[in-house]
C-alpha cells in the first residue's frame, strides 16, 4: 500500500508541475521572447521482489525549453538582412520627394528660368522683363540652396540615427555581458535558468536587427558576439565583457562615416559593417547619400559654369561684359582632435585663390603659439591671448577660435567645394543681366555681295599648340633657362607664351657666327629673322600653324607703328634703365672684353659696315680699320672712340679699360716678362708681386702698362692713363712668363654709360638681317628682347646656314593677365576678302594685318576664340568689322544662348540640365525600388523564420489546453490511486478491527 | 504546421492594418485625382510627368514668344500701313505737280503737303513701343535711329541687326526689322538715297532748288585712264546769275583721281563714283551740284567724259514710285510674317495638346479604374475582418465546460 501510496503521489507531484508548467505558458503566453517550456516525467527506480521488478512511480526529471538553436540563428540571419534595407527605403523616399516634387524639386524651377530666359529674348529693353529673368533666377538659386539644406538634414538624420543605433548596440552588448555574468555560475546549459535564456535570445535577436552578428554559444550556454565580417577585431561581447564600437560622423555629406571599435581606447576601424540598420545606415550614408550629395553639386557646379561662360561671354545694358550670373564659393569644415566636445572655432574663406585642400592647426599652449601646416610649409602665429581664443588668418583663411583649447589640441580644416550650397545670384540688378552679344560684326555698306555673318564668342575656344619648350612657364620657376641649342631653319626650339613680360632670349655666339633668331605667329607673321627661301617650307612642314594660313613678310623686322601689333622688338641687346635707379644715376653696363681684329689685308675696312648696328635708335656709322699703324687692331679704346663720336645723338658715352688680373699662386717668379713687345727689366728677378709691380711700374712710360698690388694677394695690370682700352700684348723671355698667363694680346671691355636705356639694334642690311655676332665685336652678346607684353603666342626659331650648336640663355620676368593682351576681343578687327579666296584679319587699333588665309565658305573663320561664319560666301572686296556690342540692349543673343541651354545636351551622356537632375532622382529612386524589392523578399524569408520559430518555440492555446486536460485528467487518475490505496489502507484497518 | 496563437494574432493584425492602408491610400489618391501621391511612390513615372510639364511649359513659353512677336508685327504692320499711305500720296502729287497743269503757287501748295507728309513719315520711323525702345533701330533700341540735322538731312543712327526668339524647338522667328530693311534705299545710277532723301529731291525739283546731278560716261573700272595717264584739267563753271569759273586739275588720270580732284575743289560741287550694277566693276563719275537756285553748274573736260544733267523731276517721280514700291513690299512682308507666325501657333496648339493629353495619361487617376479598386480591397478587408473574428472564436478552451 506504501507502494500504491507512494506511486501515486509521485504521479500527483509531477502532473500538479506539469500542470504548473503549462499554466505558466498560459500565463506567458504573450511575453515577449517566452519560449514554451514542457515538464519532462521520468520513471522512478522500481524496487526488486523475488524476480520481478515493481515500478514506483514518477518524478519530474526537468522543465524544458522548447528551443532551436538552429531557426533562432536563422531568424537573427534574416532579421538582420531585413533590417539593413529600411534606412535605404526611407531615406531613398524621403530624398526623392524633396527632389522629386514638382512644387519643392528643381524641374519647376529650371523650367521657369529657361522660360523667362526666352521671355526675356523677346524684349531684351525692358527692365520689367530683366527684373522678372533676375527674381527666377533668385528663386532657382534658392531652391537648389534649400534641395542642398534637405540633403544636409538628410545627412544629419542618418548620422543622428546612426549614433543611436551605435548606442543601442553598445547597450545591448553590455546587457548580453551582464547575463553572461549570471549564468556563468552554472556550468551546464541545459541547468540554466530559462528566464535568462530567454532574455539572452530577445536580446541577441533585437542586437540581430541592429547589425548582424556571428554568436558563439559555449558549453555553459554563455554567448560570444562579434561583428559580422569585422573578425576578431569586431568582437563586441566577450564572455562577461563587452567592448564598446564608436562612430565618427561628419555633417559633410563627401566624408564618409567610419565605424570603429573601442573608440576610447585604441580605437580599431571596422570597415566592414554589414546588416542590421546600422549596416544599411552606413551603407546608404556612405554610398547612395555620398553620391546623391556629389552627384548634386557636380550638376549645380556644370549648369553654373555653362550659364556663366555664356553670360561672361555677353554684354550687358551698361556695355560691361556679364558678371557671373551664379555665383558658388568653397566651405570651410572644421574637425577638432578633441572630437568630444564642441568644435572650439570657425573658420570662412576670404581669398579662394590662396586656399589649400587642408589644414592643421595646433596650439601649443606654453608658448601661446599656433603652428600652422598647410602640406607646404609651417608657420607659426602668435596668439593674442593666453587661451588661443582670437582670429588666424593664414592661407585665405579667417580661422576664430572661440573657445579655449587644451595644449597641443589640433583642427583641421578642410576646405570644401560645395557649390549647391553656396550659390548665389552673382549680379545685383536687370542692368546687369548680359542679355546681348558681347561682339557684332557691321557689314561695310560699301559691300557688293548680300552675305551676312554671324558671330560666337568662347574664350576658351581651343587653340592650335605650338612645339617646343614653353618660354612662359619660367614666369613660375627658375624665371631663366640655360640651354645648349642645336639650330634648325624649319622647327622651333621654343614659343614665347601670349602674356609673356619682359622676355629675352640670348645667344652665346663667337664673331662670324651667323646664328639668327626668327619669331613667328601662329598665322604666319614673321616678325623678326630672314625671309626663307621656301616659306611654304614652314608652313607645310610645321603643324602649329593656323589652318590656311600665308606666310606674311608685312612685319618682318619692322619697328614703332610699322611693326606687328606695334610692338618693340628689339633684336640685339637691351638694357632698360633700372626703376630702382634714381633720376640722376646713370644707366651703365660694360661689356666682356671686345674683339681684337687685326686688318691684315692691303687697305682699310669696315669691320663694322655703316648702318649696321643702330645704338638708342641711332644708326652707327661705319667702324673702319685702317691697315697700318696703332689702330690696325681693334680695342676697347678704339671702339669706345668710335662710339663717342656719335654719343651726343645716341646719348650713350663710352670708356675703356684694359685689366690682366694675376695671383700670387698664378705667377711664375724667376720668369722673364715682355709687355707690348718690350721686356720688362728685371722680371725674372722679382720674388714678390710687389717687386714685379715696381718692376712693371718702372717701365710704364715705355709699355703703357702700370701695374698695382689688389687688395687679395694679386697684382692688376692696367693701361696708363691716355692709353685706357688699348689691347696689352704679354709675352715672355722664354716661356712661361713670370705672370702666368698665356702669351697674348688682352683685349679690353667697354664701359657704356647713358641717362636712360642702352639699346643695340641688329639692323638689316642690304634688305637682309644682320648677325647677332656683330655685337660680339663689341663684347656683348646679342639676342631679342621683348620688354613688353608679347600679345600672341610666337615661335622661337634659332637659325643658321648650316646646323651648328649654340648657347642661348632665356629669360622671361613675368605674365600679364588676358586682359592687357592686345587685341582684346573688344578692339574691332577687320575682314577683308580678296581676290583667290583670301581673307585678311587686321587688327584696325594698330593697323596690323594678324592674318592672311584662305577662306573656305564652308567652314568658320576663328580668331581668337571669335567663331565668324558667313549665310554665303562674302564677294571679293567686301569687308566686316568685328567689334564690341556697344549700345545695343534690343540685342537677345546673350540671353537666347541661356534659354536655348535648356535642350543642350551640358552634361555627360549628352543630357541637358533637366535630365541630368532627373537622373540623380531617378538613380535615387531606383536604388530605394531595388531595395524594396529586397525587403519584400526577405520578409518573406523573415516571416518564415519567424513562423518556424514560433512553432517550436510558441504558445499555442490549443495544446495548453489539451495538455491541460491531459495533465488534469492524468493527476485526477493519480489521486484516485491515492484514493484507490487509502480505501486498502481503511480494508485491512477494518479487516482487522 | 504548428502556428502559435500570438503569432496568429500578430500576423492577422500586420495583415489588417496593411489592407486598410491600401485602402486609405487608393482613397487618398481618388480624393486628389492623381496617380501618385508622393513622387518616391514611382519615381520614375514622377520623373517622365516632370519631364512632360518641362517640355509643355517650353511649348506655352513658346506660344508666349509667339503671341509676343504677333503683337510686334501688329504694331510694325500699322506704322508701315501709314507709312504705304503717305508714300502713296507722295507719288500722287509728285505726278500730278509734275504733269506741267500746275502752276508754281499750286506746286507750292503741294509742296507744303509733301514736307507735311515727310515729318509724318520721320515721326512713324522714330516710333516707340510701350517701354519707350524704337521700333526700327534694330538692336540700339534706346538710340533715335532717324536723326535730322541742321541741313535737315536726315541720317540713320541704328544697326542693322534684328533680334531672333524661338517659336519652338530648332524654329525662330525674326523679331523686329530693322530700319535698314524698312525704310530701305533706293538705288538709283549706283548712288543710294532713303526716303527722306527721296521725297526732299522731289520737293525741291518741284520748286526749282533741287541740287543739279551730273554723271558722266561710264567706265571700265574705277582705275582706268581717261587720258593715257597723262594730267588734264575740268572746267567748271556754278552759279545761275553770276557763275564762277574754276579750272580743276586732275593729276591722277582715273575716274577715281576725277572724284578726288573734284571734292578737293574750292566749287562747292561733290563727287563720288557710282557703280551701276553691284556685281561689275562699271562706274560711273556723279557730281552733285551745292544746291538751290544758284547751284546750277555746268562742267566740261577734255578728254569728254560725256557729262549729262539727270532731270529731277522725273529722276525724282522714279525714285519716289521705288520707293513707295520699298515700303509697299516691307509691308507685305510683314503680312507674310504673320501668316508663318499664326501658322506656328496653330503647330504649337497641336503639340500643347498632344503633351496636355500625354501628362493627364501619365499623372491623372483612372477614376472607374480606381473606384473598382477600392471596392474589392474594401471586400477583402472584410472578409479578411469576419474570417478572423470566426477564427479567434476558436479556442478549445470554450469547450471545456
Amino acid at each position: 500500500m506504501a507502494d500504491i501510496l507512494s506511486v501515486g503521489t509521485s504521479a500527483v507531484n509531477v502532473y500538479r508541475q506539469a500542470l504548473t508548467t503549462v499554466s505558466n505558458n498560459i500565463a506567458n503566453m504573450n511575453t515577449e521572447g517566452y519560449s514554451r517550456q514542457e515538464a519532462i516525467s521520468t520513471q522512478n527506480l522500481p524496487t526488486e521482489q523475488g524476480q520481478s521488478f515493481i515500478g514506483t512511480g514518477s518524478s519530474l526529471k526537468r522543465i524544458t525549453r522548447s528551443y532551436d538553436q538552429f531557426l533562432e540563428g536563422n531568424l537573427r540571419q534574416s532579421n538582420s538582412e531585413l533590417s539593413s534595407q529600411t534606412p535605404l527605403i526611407n531615406y531613398s523616399q524621403r530624398i526623392v520627394d524633396i527632389m522629386g516634387d514638382s512644387q519643392s524639386g528643381l524641374a519647376g524651377a529650371l523650367d521657369k528660368f529657361f522660360s523667362d530666359a526666352e521671355v526675356l529674348s523677346t524684349d531684351p529693353a525692358s527692365g520689367g522683363l530683366r527684373t522678372t529673368f533676375l527674381a527666377s533666377s533668385e528663386s532657382l538659386v534658392s531652391r537648389i540652396r534649400s534641395i542642398s539644406q534637405s540633403l544636409s538634414d538628410v545627412v544629419r538624420d542618418v548620422n543622428g540615427e546612426t549614433e543611436t543605433v551605435v548606442n543601442a548596440i553598445n547597450e545591448k552588448a553590455s546587457q548580453l555581458a551582464f547575463l553572461n555574468g549570471q549564468m556563468a555560475s552554472n556550468p551546464s546549459k541545459l541547468s540554466q535558468n530559462p528566464a535568462l535564456m530567454d532574455s539572452r535570445d530577445l536580446l541577441l535577436h533585437e542586437l540581430s536587427g541592429l547589425v548582424k552578428i556571428k554568436v558563439t554559444e559555449n558549453s555553459a550556454g554563455l554567448v560570444d558576439v562579434e561583428l559580422a565580417g569585422a573578425g576578431a577585431a569586431g568582437t563586441i561581447v566577450n564572455g562577461i565583457k563587452s567592448r564598446d564600437i564608436g562612430v565618427q560622423t561628419y555633417a559633410e555629406a563627401t566624408k564618409k562615416s567610419l565605424v570603429s571599435a573601442d573608440p576610447a581606447g585604441d580605437s580599431v576601424p571596422l570597415p566592414a559593417i554589414q546588416g542590421g540598420e546600422l549596416g544599411g545606415l552606413i551603407s546608404l550614408r556612405n554610398a547612395a547619400l555620398m553620391e546623391t550629395v556629389e552627384d548634386f553639386d557636380l550638376f549645380v557646379e556644370g549648369f553654373a559654369n555653362e550659364i556663366n561662360k555664356i553670360h561672361s561671354g555677353s554684354m550687358d545694358k551698361k556695355n560691361q561684359s556679364g558678371a557671373q550670373l551664379f555665383a558658388t564659393a568653397p566651405v570651410v569644415e572644421l574637425v577638432s582632435s578633441d572630437m568630444r566636445a564642441e568644435s572650439p572655432a570657425t573658420a570662412i574663406v576670404t581669398d579662394v585663390k590662396n586656399t589649400v585642400p587642408s589644414l592643421d592647426v595646433t596650439w601649443y599652449a606654453q608658448d601661446k603659439k599656433f603652428l600652422v601646416q598647410d602640406g607646404i610649409a609651417d608657420k607659426w602665429f602668435d596668439s593674442a591671448t593666453a587661451t588661443g581664443i582670437g582670429k588666424i588668418k593664414t592661407n585665405g583663411l579667417e580661422i576664430d577660435i572661440t573657445k579655449t583649447l587644451s595644449n597641443r589640441q589640433k583642427i583641421t580644416l578642410s576646405v570644401l567645394s560645395r557649390p549647391a550650397e553656396t550659390i548665389k545670384v552673382g549680379i545685383a540688378n536687370g542692368d546687369e543681366i548680359a542679355a546681348a552679344d558681347r561682339l557684332r560684326v557691321i557689314v561695310d555698306t560699301a559691300n557688293n555681295g548680300d552675305s551676312k555673318a554671324a558671330i560666337t564668342y568662347d574664350p576658351e575656344r581651343a587653340d592650335v599648340a605650338l612645339p617646343g619648350f614653353d618660354l612662359g612657364s619660367l614666369v613660375t620657376g627658375s624665371k631663366v633657362l640655360n640651354n645648349l641649342v642645336t639650330t634648325d631653319n624649319i622647327k622651333p626650339w621654343s614659343y614665347l607664351t601670349a602674356g609673356s613680360t619682359g622676355s629675352s632670349v640670348v645667344l652665346d655666339v663667337p664673331v662670324g657666327n651667323t646664328t639668327r633668331i626668327d619669331l613667328i605667329t601662329k598665322d604666319g607673321v614673321h616678325l623678326l629673322g630672314k625671309q626663307p627661301t621656301n616659306t611654304s617650307l614652314w608652313l607645310t612642314g610645321n603643324s602649329f600653324f593656323n589652318e590656311g594660313v600665308s606666310y606674311s613678310s608685312t612685319y618682318l623686322n619692322k619697328t614703332g607703328s610699322n611693326a606687328f601689333l606695334d610692338l618693340d622688338v628689339t633684336f640685339g641687346f637691351s638694357q632698360a634703365k633700372s626703376s630702382m635707379l634714381s633720376a640722376s644715376s646713370p644707366n651703365e653696363f660694360t661689356s666682356a672684353s671686345v674683339n681684337a681684329y687685326t686688318n691684315s689685308t692691303a687697305s682699310s675696312v669696315d669691320w663694322i659696315a655703316n648702318g649696321a648696328l643702330s645704338l638708342n635708335g641711332i644708326s652707327l656709322n661705319a667702324l673702319t680699320v685702317p691697315n697700318s699703324g696703332p689702330t690696325a687692331t681693334t680695342s676697347a679704346n678704339t671702339l669706345a672712340t668710335w662710339l663717342n663720336a656719335q654719343s651726343g645723338a645716341t646719348g650713350v658715352t663710352a670708356t675703356a679699360v684694359t685689366e690682366i688680373n694675376v695671383t700670387k699662386k698664378q705667377a711664375n717668379f724667376g720668369q722673364g716678362l715682355t709687355i707690348n713687345g718690350t721686356t720688362i727689366n728685371n722680371a725674372n728677378t722679382a720674388t714678390t708681386l710687389s717687386q714685379l709691380a715696381d718692376r712693371i711700374g718702372a717701365m710704364s712710360a715705355t709699355t703703357g702698362v702700370d701695374a698695382y698690388l689688389g687688395l687679395d694677394d694679386n697684382i692688376v695690370l692696367t693701361n696708363t692713363a691716355g692709353n685706357e682700352g688699348k689691347n696689352i700684348a704679354i709675352g715672355s723671355t722664354s716661356v712661361p712668363n713670370t705672370l702666368g698667363v698665356t702669351d697674348a694680346t688682352y683685349s679690353g671691355k667697354l664701359k657704356l654709360s647713358a641717362a636712360s636705356n642702352i639699346k643695340f639694334q641688329v639692323n638689316e642690311v642690304a634688305g637682309t638681317l644682320g648677325y647677332l655676332s656683330e655685337l660680339s665685336k663689341l663684347g656683348i652678346s646679342g639676342g631679342v628682347y621683348i620688354d613688353g607684353v608679347v600679345p600672341e603666342d610666337l615661335a622661337v626659331l634659332v637659325t643658321d646656314t648650316t646646323a651648328s650648336n649654340v648657347n642661348i640663355e632665356a629669360r622671361v620676368a613675368s605674365k600679364a593677365p588676358d586682359s592687357e593682351l592686345n587685341p582684346q576681343p573688344e578692339d574691332p578687327i577687320k575682314l577683308d576678302f580678296l581676290a583667290g579666296g583670301l581673307v585678311t584679319i587686321t587688327d584696325t587699333k594698330t593697323d596690323t594685318v594678324v592674318r592672311k588665309q584662305t577662306f573656305d565658305p564652308l567652314k568658320p573663320i576663328i580668331y581668337k576664340g571669335v567663331d565668324i561664319r558667313f549665310d554665303n560666301a562674302p564677294l571679293v572686296g567686301d569687308s566686316f568689322v568685328v567689334e564690341s556690342n556697344l549700345d545695343a540692349p534690343g540685342d537677345n543673343g546673350g540671353i537666347r544662348r541661356i534659354a536655348l541651354l535648356q535642350t543642350q545636351p551640358i552634361f555627360l551622356g549628352s543630357r541637358n540640365a533637366g535630365d541630368a537632375y532627373t537622373d540623380i532622382v531617378n538613380d535615387m529612386g531606383a536604388k530605394g525600388f531595388v531595395a524594396e524589392i529586397s525587403q519584400q523578399a526577405l520578409e518573406v524569408v523573415y516571416t518564415q523564420a519567424v513562423e518556424a520559430e514560433s512553432a517550436a518555440s510558441g504558445v499555442t492555446l490549443d495544446k495548453e489546453a489539451a495538455d491541460l486536460v491531459r495533465y488534469q485528467q492524468s493527476f485526477q487518475a493519480a489521486a484516485q490511486v491515492i484514493q484507490v490505496s487509502t480505501r486498502l489502507f481503511d480494508s485491512i484497518i477494518q479487516a482487522t478491527r | 504546421m504548428k502556428v502559435s496563437t500570438s503569432q496568429m494574432f500578430l500576423s492577422t493584425s500586420s495583415q489588417l492594418a496593411k489592407q486598410s492602408g491600401r485602402i486609405n491610400e487608393l482613397q487618398a489618391k481618388i480624393s486628389t485625382g492623381e496617380k501618385l501621391l508622393s513622387p518616391s511612390e514611382e519615381p520614375q513615372r514622377a520623373a517622365l510627368i516632370n519631364q512632360l510639364e518641362s517640355t509643355a511649359s517650353q511649348i506655352s513659353t513658346y506660344q508666349k514668344n509667339l503671341d509676343k512677336v504677333d503683337g510686334r508685327l501688329s504694331i510694325e504692320e500699322a506704322i508701315l500701313t501709314s507709312v504705304d499711305n503717305i508714300m502713296g500720296r507722295i507719288r500722287d502729287l509728285s505726278l500730278a505737280a509734275a504733269s506741267g497743269t500746275y502752276s508754281s503757287g499750286d506746286k507750292a501748295i503741294v509742296v507744303q503737303e509733301m514736307r507735311g507728309l515727310r515729318d509724318e513719315l520721320l515721326s512713324l520711323a522714330n516710333s516707340q513701343d510701350s517701354g519707350s525702345n524704337y521700333i526700327f533701330a534694330g538692336t540700339k533700341v534706346t538710340t533715335t535711329p532717324y536723326q535730322e540735322n541742321a541741313a535737315g538731312e536726315v541720317t540713320y543712327f541704328g544697326d542693322s541687326s534684328s533680334a531672333v526668339v524661338s517659336t519652338g524647338p530648332n524654329s525662330n522667328v525674326k523679331l523686329n526689322r530693322p530700319g535698314t530693311e524698312v525704310f530701305s534705299k533706293v538705288t538709283d545710277g549706283g548712288v543710294d538715297y532713303n526716303f527722306f532723301d527721296v521725297i526732299d529731291g522731289m520737293a525741291d525739283a518741284l520748286m526749282g532748288t533741287a541740287k543739279q546731278e551730273t554723271v558722266s560716261n561710264s567706265y571700265a573700272t574705277s582705275a582706268t585712264a581717261l587720258n593715257s595717264g597723262s594730267a588734264f584739267n575740268l572746267n567748271v563753271s556754278v552759279g545761275k546769275t553770276s557763275p564762277t569759273n574754276t579750272t580743276i586739275n586732275v593729276t591722277t588720270d582715273t575716274p577715281e583721281g576725277v572724284v578726288t580732284a573734284i571734292n578737293a575743289s574750292s566749287t562747292g560741287l561733290k563727287a563720288k563714283l557710282a557703280k551701276e550694277d553691284p556685281g561689275s566693276d562699271v562706274v560711273r563719275v556723279y557730281i552733285e551740284g551745292p544746291g538751290g537756285e544758284e547751284g546750277i553748274f555746268t562742267i566740261s573736260s577734255t578728254p569728254n567724259m560725256g557729262f549729262s544733267n539727270n532731270d529731277r523731276i522725273q529722276k525724282g517721280i522714279g525714285r519716289v514710285s521705288d520707293s513707295k514700291n520699298r515700303a509697299t513690299d516691307a509691308l507685305v512682308g510683314i503680312g507674310v510674317s504673320m501668316s508663318v507666325v499664326n501658322e506656328k501657333k496653330d503647330v504649337n496648339e497641336e503639340r500643347d495638346l498632344a503633351i496636355k493629353k500625354l501628362i493627364s495619361s501619365e499623372k491623372d487617376l483612372d477614376y472607374a479604374l480606381a473606384v473598382t479598386e477600392l471596392s474589392s480591397e474594401i471586400i477583402a478587408l472584410e472578409a479578411l475582418q469576419s474570417s478572423f473574428a470566426k477564427i479567434s472564436q476558436m479556442s478549445l478552451f470554450d469547450y471545456l465546460r
